[in-house]
Formats: structure tokens, sequence, C-alpha cells
């Protein structure tokens, strides 16, 4: 095939006018240390790490490990708070050395920390977390994201209090014998870059703008030369075949399958020569330009959110971005969001793919131009400076439009609280013995277990049989809460006593993995972070993520 | 319950036995990179006391975004020697052993794998694991397999007549490129950027390379008087290698379709010839590219026609210095050189320029690289290594950790395979080979076939109970001389014909095959190849079940991408159609052998059990 023409040079124009790297105040980022992951997740992704505080409850194995993962990519500041002393059970954590048997936890693992990444700022509080939590909880304003490990029930639940309403992240990792578990909680996480694994390209190809159709009409494939109509963008081919059959068929556009197959076959009939590549792709390119332009669920969903109507001074940018998006949505765009102006790339001549892509960008433009302008009317409107939110924030929102989300967590408390627990979920998995459930509810149970008696089942010098008989009455208890009714199979109880609150590293290394990578996530506001609860069990290499 | 210190939480939760078992291992790990740093750390904390770690690498700092083990001071030390002395700090109570060295070197043969009672990847190409894997299956040590890219990851335990072994499914090919699109006809930047890498070997390598050279010889007094231009030049290497390649070489192209009748440029815009006069006296307006990190800027013409000037000239410095040159990503002059070379070309074809960021990414075959998935796919290794030392392979599972949930799942396991009995690895040992022996010397099959796609390493051949190659060292300079001269001959000459049955081993990976020969005149230049057992006269290729296991994903860095075999319909279409001609197939017949960047996501089905094989020009 000749003259692919890609769309990537065309691309780096959106980056043009992304931050100064020496602008004052702002740190020049590493690029050849951060090479390979600057390829994930981009400048903007490597800011937001930059500048992101971090605290960590507790260093024990998982939770050092996740900040490791956190450091090495160059987080921007993160406090260790942590009450202990090193003892021989912390040579399972791998930023522990043993020679500082009897140190403050805190101090050793930031020091070691530290060390991986100079460029990052480490603090060690040697205070214990619950204690914090009891007497000062306004410590945790100063973080952008919270990871908790090893905290009792109480104090945890009184943590995410304080921080749910701040809408701070709260992560709670754990690592108990060969069962993992993470708990995410962020009242409202918004995501601009969602990054779907196959995006549709938006090509109006159904209900082209007026510019569009006046371009595809300005070509004359009849008179074209045998190479000019082989580069032909298969856009234009699909617009002047949708065209034609509006006229045939009164207006209507292919809808039944016979109908498709018919289109589809018409197309390659148009074709001047065998295999011209333009066409196959036309071919290929219509099945997914049978649906018309829409609003994505996600979006639709944030529409219809009261944050997206009741805009205050105190509104967070992207919901004043969102009330005018569904401004625009209901006025020019006639339904539609703003035009993208990406183009996916395809057999064309570089000019005659320039030229269509002109007409994408343009109308990308003029769509975003008046975006830009509702946004400003908005903060007028609201008594704010019009400057508030950037020329480059609304582009970016603008040109991400189809790809914006939203994820409420569920609070820890509606987790436990009776009446929003998920009892019939946990009902169902008490009789599936797959279920990762039966872990979640054995977990729960060791925690109660602590709660009463200060200490976790099965751990040391306790009386096994005894914690077991105890520990089934708890879980009992537990479910009866919640209004389940069934009981746990005791066989999780029996190996949850057995783990003892053992942290195994190859364990605490996983979850440590896969809470790092939800912070990046949260932090990054790219992708879309777990909801809410994951749970891992290395007895059989398996996990499932659940909304508790 | 009392905790005893260190191994405390590991009694406990794995129990008695197990973890003696830990204890008593002798674990080898293949590679220091990302996953083997992740590795090496679980190791030393979960109670393995005897471990051997062996790479070949040394530290760069593009490293240390996740190879923990290593600090800034590291830079340019060896992996496994540094990596052995950080998690020695860390755990002084384990036995640890660094080999800085390639592990396809015979020190590494049969005898050194049968030490151990279980091997660890974590290896970053597929050629390694291709050997690791054989001498796995030939010493019968069981092996967990391992990579990542990006947000993804797999592992996968392997054990011989157990389990599916790694080569039991078809691996990602590297993707090959038709020489004269390399050389005439580019249609994109992966083109250029390969011509930039040619042309860099070429010009300051230690080898030379006439690849990219057109034989065409032409009396045209018009191409004359650009060659005796040139030929002035010669004073300024850096100047004339930018005349010659930019301007006399593009010219003589467009020259030779005017006057050769030849429909080189219908169907296609010409190349337009730039001198460097013009390239450095342009200055098109470009956007201004403030703010943008500096090696993400796209640069224009004139730029690249100084960097091109200005790397050139330190090359060659380099060169006359007698430092030869061979393309590495971190080699800035290098990669300057191919940014440049191959903006400039892409230019003159009118293809879009790209950044040296991406330029690297292409050149460089860089696939991103994060702590994060190392640190889970680490942990899941360790895992499965506890379920087969305390002998429960039937609990093992093949393991993915995908970007995000599918149905509530962040790793998807799935049951181990079964052996396929026609792996010629671990199954049937034998191959049909089609080829035509008229045309192929025992050079290219040994060079080609034996290593390049089936994957030896020292290989031997014996057709009807006579050697008529070896290969391996300890050979003395008459049996060399001796080797020599039967390279040159053609297939037929040596026996090697159809239906013959010729012995292939490798004592250096323990395997032995059989290969079945088919003389086939369908592919000029080409070959083709199915591990199956040979039925009589029945040649026609099966089509395979459809299969849902991901290709294998590459360990992060300095990884040799390879492109998974694409398109599905098309291709098995095309495994159908083998015993027919293929008008194509001698089209491309001249071929280099490529990797190339690609989404391993998309690769995720492979279906054909066919690997086809492409003879290199000469």
């Amino acid at each position: 095939c000749w003259w692919r023409t890609s769309s990537r040079l065309f691309q780096r124009k959106e980056k043009m006018s992304a931050t100064n790297t020496t602008a004052p105040g702002k740190k020049v980022i590493d690029e050849k240390r951060y090479d390979r992951q600057l390829r994930l997740w981009g400048e903007d992704g490597q800011r937001r790490l930059g500048d992101a505080k971090l605290c960590l409850l507790n260093a024990n194995a998982s939770g050092t490990e996740t900040l490791k993962n956190l450091v090495l990519p160059g987080i921007g500041a993160f406090t260790i708070l942590d009450g202990r002393k090193v003892d021989a059970a912390d040579l399972n954590n791998f930023f522990i050395e043993e020679s500082s048997i009897g140190q403050s936890r805190a101090e050793v693992t930031t020091r070691l920390l530290t060390e991986l990444n100079t460029e990052v700022e480490g603090h060690a509080v040697s205070r214990d977390p619950v204690e914090v939590i009891e007497k000062e909880i306004s410590f945790f304003h100063q973080f952008s994201l919270v990871i908790a490990s090893d905290v009792p029930e109480q104090p945890l639940l009184k943590l995410a209090r304080e921080l749910q309403p701040r809408n701070v992240p709260l992560v709670v990792i754990r690592s108990y014998g060969l069962i993992g578990a993470l708990r995410i909680s962020v009242a409202e996480h918004t995501i601009i870059e969602s990054k779907p694994d196959n995006p549709a390209d938006d090509l109006r190809l159904l209900d082209p703008f007026p510019e569009l159709l006046a371009f595809s009409d300005s070509l004359d494939m009849e008179k074209m030369d045998s190479t000019e109509h082989s580069h032909t963008p298969w856009v234009v081919i699909l617009l002047k075949a949708f065209k034609k059959w509006a006229d045939e068929h009164g207006g209507k556009t292919p809808s039944t399958y016979p109908e498709k197959t018919a289109f589809r076959n018409g197309v390659l009939k148009e074709q001047k020569k065998q295999d011209e590549e333009n066409y196959s792709e036309a071919y290929k390119g219509a099945v997914k330009s049978f649906e018309r332009a829409s609003i994505p669920s996600d979006v639709k969903a944030l529409f219809a959110s009261p944050k997206a109507d009741h805009i205050t001074a105190e509104s967070a940018h992207f919901w004043i971005l969102v009330h005018a998006l569904k401004q625009f949505v209901d006025a020019e765009g006639k339904g539609l969001l703003p035009v993208s102006g990406s183009l996916p790339d395809m057999t064309a001549t570089t000019d005659m793919y320039m030229r269509i892509q002109k007409v994408y960008e343009k109308k990308a433009q003029e769509d975003a131009a008046i975006f830009g302008k509702k946004v400003k009317e908005i903060l007028q409107k609201i008594g704010k400076p019009t400057d508030t939110i950037s020329e480059e924030e609304i582009k970016k929102f603008c040109k991400h439009a189809a790809f914006l989300n939203c994820i409420n967590h569920r609070s820890l408390d509606e987790e436990r609280n009776p009446n929003t627990a998920k009892s019939s979920l946990i009902a169902s998995a008490l009789a599936d013995e797959n279920s990762h459930l039966n872990w979640y509810v054995a977990l729960r149970a060791a925690d109660a277990f602590y709660t009463q008696k200060g200490r976790y089942p099965g751990d040391v010098d306790s009386n096994v049989a005894g914690d077991l008989a105890d520990l089934k009455q708890i879980a009992e208890k537990l479910l009866q809460e919640i209004h389940v009714t069934g009981t746990l199979d005791e066989r999780f109880l029996g190996e949850i006593i057995r783990y003892g609150n053992a942290e195994l590293h190859s364990i605490a290394s996983l979850i440590g993995g896969v809470a790092s990578q939800e912070v990046i996530k949260l932090v990054t506001h790219q992708y879309v972070p777990l909801n809410n609860t994951f749970i891992y069990n290395g007895l059989n290499s398996s996990s499932q993520s659940y909304q508790l | 319950m009392e905790l005893e210190g260190r191994n405390g939480h590991l009694i406990q939760s794995l129990g008695d036995d197990l973890f003696k078992n830990v204890q008593q291992s002798k674990i080898l790990v293949v590679g220091a990179g990302g996953i083997g740093c992740e590795l090496l750390k679980n190791l030393v904390l979960s109670g393995f006391q005897d471990i051997e770690i062996i790479d070949m690498d040394t530290i760069d700092l593009s490293n240390l975004n996740r190879q923990f083990l290593f600090q800034r001071k590291h830079i340019g030390m060896s992996k496994s020697q540094v990596a052995r002395e950080s998690a020695l700090r860390f755990n002084p109570r384990v036995n640890i052993k660094s080999y800085h060295a390639n592990i396809k070197t015979s020190d590494f043969g049969p005898d050194f794998f049968r030490r151990f009672t279980l091997v660890l990847n974590a290896l970053d190409n597929l050629d390694a694991r291709r050997h690791v894997n054989r001498l796995c299956i030939a010493v019968d040590v069981p092996l967990i397999e391992s990579g990542t890219a990006g947000y993804l990851g797999q592992v996968q335990v392997i054990k011989r007549n157990v389990t599916e072994c790694y080569e039991c499914q078809p691996k990602p090919v590297a993707k090959t490129y038709a020489y004269c699109t390399i050389r005439s006809a580019p249609t994109k930047s992966i083109h250029c950027i390969i011509w930039g890498k040619e042309e860099l070997k070429a010009q300051f390598g230690d080898v030379e390379d006439q690849t990219l050279e057109d034989e065409e010889v032409s009396d045209d007094p018009e191409i004359k008087r650009q060659e005796d231009i040139l030929e002035t030049m010669k004073s300024d290497y850096p100047k004339w290698l930018f005349h010659k390649v930019f301007y006399t070489d593009i010219f003589r192209k467009v020259r030779m379709g005017e006057i050769g009748g030849k429909k080189i440029w219908e169907d296609r815009p010409p190349p337009i010839p730039m001198s460097l006069e013009v390239a450095l006296g342009t200055n098109p307006a470009v956007e201004s590219q403030e703010g943008i990190l500096e090696e993400q800027k796209v640069l224009n013409l004139k730029q690249n026609a100084e960097l091109f000037i200005k790397s050139a000239t330190a090359l060659q410095e380099r060169k006359l210095k007698g430092n030869f040159v061979e393309f590495d990503k971190d080699d800035l002059e290098c990669l300057q050189f191919v940014t440049a070379a191959s903006n400039i070309r892409s230019w003159i074809f009118g293809i879009p320029m790209l950044s040296q960021f991406e330029i690297k990414s292409q050149a460089g075959n860089i696939i991103p690289a994060i702590a994060t998935t190392n640190a889970i796919i680490a942990g899941m290794i360790v895992v499965e290594a506890f379920k087969v030392l305390d002998g429960r392979l039937q609990d093992t599972r093949m393991t993915y950790l995908a970007q995000k949930p599918s149905a509530g799942r962040l790793l998807l396991s799935s049951q181990n395979e079964k052996p396929n009995k026609n792996c010629y690895v671990c199954g049937s040992n034998f191959i049909v080979l089609k080829l035509n022996t008229l045309e192929f010397n025992l050079k290219d099959f040994v060079e080609k076939i034996l290593i390049g796609t089936i994957g030896m390493n020292a290989p031997s051949v014996v057709v009807s109970d006579a050697l008529i190659y070896e290969c391996g060292e300890g050979l003395d300079s008459e049996e060399i001389a001796q080797n020599q001269k039967q390279l040159k001959k053609t297939l037929q000459e040596v026996r090697i014909v159809d239906n013959a049955t010729v012995d292939v081993s490798d004592d250096s990976q323990e395997l032995k095959l059989k290969l079945v020969i088919v003389q086939s005149t369908e592919f000029p230049g080409n070959f083709n190849i199915a591990g199956e057992v040979p039925k009589p006269q029945v040649l026609a290729p099966k089509v395979p079940a459809k299969t849902e296991v991901p290709a294998k994903i590459e360990e992060d860095d300095d990884v040799q991408m390879l492109e998974s075999i694409e398109g599905e319909p098309k291709k098995r279409k095309r495994d159908l159609e083998i015993l027919s001609p293929d008008p194509k197939a001698n089209e491309d017949d001249q071929s280099l052998l490529v990797s190339s960047n690609v989404d391993l996501l998309g690769g995720n089905k492979v279906e054909v059990l066919r690997l086809e094989g492409r003879l290199e020009g000469p």
C-alpha cells in the first residue's frame, strides 16, 4: 500500500501549547530516567505524579512495597506515619536491614526508600497512626492521597470519614497470608483521559457537518485518474455512498442487515480496479459507521448529575466544564458533542490526508471556541475571573469530551451499614466456595476479632482451636448484622487462623504492585481506577473485584 | 506458634514442609532487569537460600525508574553483580551467585541447568526464552516464564510432559520489510527509520555493507554528471554523504524512472532530491514548540540537516579512531544520526517527520515499562514457584495481568494447557520443511532456517548417517575449512533432497530434530516449516483450532519487539493457500528482518501453527 499517512505528526500540535518545562516553580522532568514511563502516561501524567503528596500509615511489607513502586516513577513527596520499632518479623520487608532492629520503622524505611530516587521528598513521622487519627486528625489534611495498611477497623473508619468530604482518595491495602486485598475510596474521582481500549473514531459520516459534506461533494471521483482514485480517503468514499443511498432510499440510511450488506457491496463496486486499498478500508470502516454519533452513556450520566446543573463559585472546574458541555450539546451541537478533530491513519496522498484533516480540525477548533466561550460566560456568571480555567484545560476537556468519566466510590461506612451493605451479593457468595467474597467475610471477621481482643486470630501464643470457635461466632454475628442468612464455610476461617496476620513478601509485593498501579491512575487522572474492592487469592492465583 | 524472626511469617503461611522445600531448593534466575530485580528481592525474602542469577547487560539510566536494585552510581556496571550485592545487603543470609554473561554460551549448557530445582525466566527477548525453554525441557527442570509490557503482564509454568512448553504455541515472528521498500520506495516512517539504521551501519559500522546500494549502473549523461559533482565533494565526508544519499541517489532513482520507461512513479508522487544548501536554506514557519519536552519536538528540515552533519561528523571521528559504531538507542550520536537521516528521507518521500522521542521508540523497539507491573508479575512468579515446590503442578496456572478489570478480573488465570504433541521442541521433534533444494545453499539452510527460524544455537547436520556440517566450539582449522567449503554447496549437492530426512542436533540445547524435506519451487527464496508429524503424501496443512492464548509478552527493556502474526482470517487463508502457487511470493524475496513496534494487545490471538521464513537476499 502506498502513502499511508500517519496522524501522529498532527497530534503533536495539541502538545505544543503544553506547560513550559522551565517555567519558574516547576520541576524539570528527567526525560532519560523516566523515558519508559513517559511513553505510557506522558508529560501531564508525570507532572501530576510529581505534584502528589502521599501519606502511608504503617510501613509493613505491603505498605513499603506500594511506596517503592511510587518513589521509583517519581511521586512528589511521601510521609511515612509509623510508631513501631523494627523487630525480626519486619525482615519480610526489603527496605529494612537486620542492623536496624530496634530503630524507628518509619525512619528506616523512609531513608532506604529515598535512596531509590533522590528527587522524591521523604518524611518519617514516628508516631502511632491510631493515636494520630484519634488525637490529631487534621494531620492528614496536607496530603493528596492516603494509603493505609494494618490500621484497625475503628480508627480506619474515622480516617475515611475525615477524607471522604475532602475528596482525598484513601487506599486500604492488606496482605494476609496467601490472601491480598485492596479497597479504594474516593467520594468523587473525575477523569478526562479515561483511555478506553478501543475508542471509536469521531467521524460523523452519517451526520456530516456542512463543511465536511461540502468537502466530500467537491471531489468528483468519476473524473479522477487512477492514482487519485485509489488515494481518496475511505471517509470520503463512505460520505458519498451514504448520500447516494439516502437519495435512492427516501433519505434513509441502511438499517437492516441485508441493507447494510447491500450498502457495503455497493461501495466495493465503485472501485476502478480490483483491490483498491482505500475501498477495502471503506468496506471495513462501514461497519462502525452505521451507528449515528451519540453521547456515550458515561457522559450522559455526568449530564444527569445535579452537579452539572447547579454551578456555583464553589463548583469544581470539571463540573463547570460539564455544564458548559451540556449547554453546547443542547444548542450548537444539536444533540452531539464537539467534534474531536482527530483522524485515524488511512490510505491517502499526504496532500489529500492533510486536506480532510483540516476540515475536521477546523470544525473541532470552531466547536472548541464556542465551548470555550460558554465556559467563560459561566465563570462570569458565578463571579469568577474568566481565566480561572486555562485555555489548555478547556481544550483538553473538549478534545476528550467523549471519554469523560466520574467514579463515586461507596464509602467504608456505606459498606458496613446494615441498610446499605451489599447483603445479597455476600449471601450468594457464601453458597459458592469459589467466590472471593468468602475471603472478604473471613478478613472482616479477623478485623472484628482484633477489635474485641486486641490481637489477630492464630497470632502469637494463642490457642488455635479456641480462636477458631471465637472467630466462627464473630463471623456469624457479622453476617447477621448485615442481614445475611447463611454461614461462612469453616475452612476459610481455618486458613485465616493459620495465617495469623503473617505477611508473605511475595503477596505483599503483588498487592503493593496493584495498589501503586491504582494510585498512579488516581493521581494522574488517567485510566479508570478500580471500583472499589480487589481480592487476590494466592492459593489458586485468582482475583476478583467487587463494588462493596 | 512462635514467630521465628525473619522466617516466622513464612513458616506460618507455607507450613513446615513447603518451607523446607523452599529452603533446600536451588534456583536459577535468568535476567536481572525489571522483573529480575523484583524477583530476586522476593526470593531472598521468601526463604530461598540458594540462588544464581545471570544477565549480560550493564545498567543504564533509563532502567532506574523500575530496576530498584540499581542507583545512579551503578550506571555502566554489571546488572547481575549489582543486583546480587544490593539484595545481599538486605538479606545477608542467602547464597547468591551472579554471572555477567550470555545464557546462550556453552558454559551454561545442560549440565549447568541440571543443577537447579527450578528455573525462573525474567528475560527480554524471544531468542533467549526459546533457548532456556529447550534446556529446561531437555533436562526436565521446571521453568516459570514471565513477561511484562506497560500495564500488561503474564506468568506461565512449564514442565516437560505436563504442561505446554514455551514453543508449543507459535510465537510472534519479527516483522519483515522488503528490501526494495527500504531501499527505493518507503511509504511509512518505519521504512525510513530502518533505512537510517542501515545507513548508520554501512557508513560507520565495522562491516562493508552494500545492502542499500543500488546496483543499477547507468550511462545516462544526466546521472553521470551528478555522479561527477558528487565525486568533487569527497574531501568533506559529512557533506558528501548528505549529498550522496539525499541528492545523487534520489536523483538517480527519479531519472531512472523517467528514462527507463519503468513505471516506478506512475502510482505515486516522485521523491524530491534535496541538497544540503537547499535544506539549510529552508526556514519553513514552524509552530512554536515552547514547553514541549526537548526530545518530543519535531525538528524542521533545516534543523534535521544540521543534526545530520553534526552527528555524521562525530561518528566519522569515532570511526577514524577505530571505534566502529553499532546502533544503540542510548548512544546519543547514533540516535541523532538515525533521527536526522530518517526525517530527511521522510521529507523527500512526503512522509511526516517524527520527534527523536518517537524515532527512538521505533528504532530501539522500546516498550513502556513501569515498576508496578513488574512487582505484580514477580509476586505471581513466587506464588507459582511455591506450588511447584509443593509438588502441586496441577494447581499452577497461566495468569495474565490486564490493564483494567474485565468482568471484575484484573488477573485472568487459566488451567495449563497439555503439551502440544506436534511441538518440535517437547513433542514430535519432527519438522516438515518445504523449500527449493536446488536454490538454497547449506549456509542459508543453517543460518536462516536452523538458527534464524528454528532458534538453534550451534547446530550439526547429519544426512543418512553422514555428518555434513558441524557447528560449535573446539573445531580444528581443517574442520573449519571443510565447513566453509560445505556451506557454499546447494542442498541438493549435500544430499538434502526431496523426501530426505535430515537429523539436526544442537548439544547446547540438547535438542535433536528430524527435518523431512519436501522439494518445492512454489516460494522462490522462501521456505515453509511446520512442526507436524509427516503423513505420507498428505502435506496439506491443517488449520489449528482457535486458541485464546495471548501472544507472549516481552519483558520490558531493551526488547526485541516482535510483531504478532497479524490479521487472523487473512493469515489463515494464506495458510491454506500454501500448496497453491502464490503469485506474490517472489515479489519481496529480498527482505530485511526487522522488528517493529506494535500494540501487544492486538496480537492476542495466535492461530497459526506455521512459521514462515524468508530468505534474506544476497
